[in-house]
């Protein structure tokens, strides 16, 4: 892909793709550099035939590079663990949100498609299904998988500040 | 704060976040009719828009393709890439024994006292100059770096700046180091142009008489930047590195 493409992409939907990352991985710093690698695989990758929504093309290379920069980081401990540490009481959505990299980065691929698509895209079950080709089943259960490794970490924090 | 713009609790009729951030990129124009009329999306769709403006305001799109295009991709964790080093550990334990007790810690100087130089261009000035350490440099200078081995080996330069970002200025954007001669010249390829990322810049010349991985040693540097010096845990290196401060443009 050329420049003045990249620069097209990055002007419009650089903000947005940097927030993602932001949200995936709790880091202002690790954001900044998980942008700066989408767009360096956009330069040498280029966009795929079959690809027609540029945000969700762009949310999707967002996501692989945050998840492989936290596996990269390796002994080093998700930021949004810090949030772990802090977890008192029933949580809550803004909750499950706070610490989804975390989470997600011990599930599998479609899992995690499932878990952003639902918690930061805002899409309902059914429209997850819809977008995905996934069963509304699939998808319940593996929500469910999402609930249970939160409700592990969670619950895990709780005994640990107790 | 990150992601400070909350998506508004969304409401049977309301479109799920990803279009409304897409419809605040200028995407899904279908939803004009919807946030015109919806106060909570009109809202989300505002403050995205206006924390767009303010981020394109700070990061440049010169500048940030600038920064990506001194980068290259980091290859995906693959399976080889354990395995190699699994069936390795063994024998590099047996060598790691040996080079420890020859040098178990990396030779280290500052300043660029020995072999390695960094030459700054201010501005528009056609002279380079040798920049000492703390120097004043200002976005848009143009660096160059000059560094004498004292054998035949390998040799990385990489930059650190103030928001912990790093950089390989050589072999520029490369994952290992690149071999370098003795009674070579000692002017490295490549200019870098320094880009407004705020607080110090590190430059570290990394040389060992035998290849290694420079993401080993990139690691090591992020979150070092606002030290009074850098550690790198490098067995066999010889170590030299040039601090220069950001002034105001």
């Amino acid at each position: 892909m050329d420049n003045a493409q990249l620069q097209k992409l990055y002007e419009r939907y650089g903000y947005l793709v940097h927030r993602r990352c932001a949200a995936l991985l709790k880091s202002r710093t690790d954001a900044d550099d998980a942008l700066q690698e989408v767009f360096a695989r956009i330069q040498r990758y280029g966009r795929g035939a079959n690809e027609t929504n540029d945000l969700a093309w762009l949310y999707r290379i967002a996501a692989n590079c945050c998840f492989d920069l936290m596996k990269s980081k390796g002994r080093e401990r998700p930021a949004s663990d810090a949030k772990l540490e802090k977890a008192q009481g029933s949580p809550t959505d803004a909750d499950r949100r706070a610490v989804l990299g975390a989470v997600l980065a011990q599930l599998d691929d479609e899992t995690r498609e499932i878990g952003i698509a639902h918690y930061l895209g805002g899409f309902t079950q059914e429209e997850v299904a819809e977008r995905t080709g996934f069963s509304r089943k699939t998808i319940g259960r593996r929500l469910g998988l999402f609930e249970e490794t939160f409700t592990r970490l969670w619950t895990a924090a709780q005994g640990a500040m107790s | 704060m990150i992601a400070a713009v909350n998506p508004p609790a969304r409401s049977k009729d309301c479109p799920p976040a990803f279009e409304l951030e897409s419809y605040s990129a200028g995407g899904e124009a279908r939803l004009k009719a919807h946030v015109d009329g919806c106060a909570e999306c009109a809202r989300y769709v505002g403050e995205l828009q206006k924390e767009s403006a303010d981020f394109l305001k700070a990061r440049p799109a010169d500048l940030f393709l600038g920064q990506v295009a001194r980068r290259r991709p980091a290859e995906k964790p693959s399976l080889l890439r354990w395995l190699v080093p699994a069936f390795g550990l063994v024998a590099a334990a047996l060598v790691a024994v040996v080079v420890f007790k020859q040098q178990a810690t990396p030779e280290l100087t500052m300043k660029g006292a020995d072999g390695f130089r960094v030459l700054v261009k201010h501005g528009e000035s056609r002279e380079a100059i040798v920049a000492a350490n703390d120097a004043v440099v200002r976005a848009g200078d143009r660096l160059r770096f000059s560094f004498t081995p004292p054998a035949d080996g390998y040799l990385a330069v990489l930059n650190l700046d103030g928001s912990e970002q790093v950089s390989v200025f050589f072999p520029e954007g490369g994952t290992r180091s690149a071999p370098v001669k003795r009674d070579g010249a000692p002017l490295l390829e490549g200019t870098v142009t320094l880009d407004d990322a705020p607080g110090p810049e590190w430059m570290i010349a990394v040389f060992r008489t035998e290849p290694f991985d420079i993401q080993w040693i990139a690691d090591q540097l992020r979150g070092q930047s606002k030290r009074g010096s850098i550690g790198l845990d490098c067995p066999g290196c010889r170590i030299e590195m040039v601090r220069v401060q950001k002034g105001s443009p």
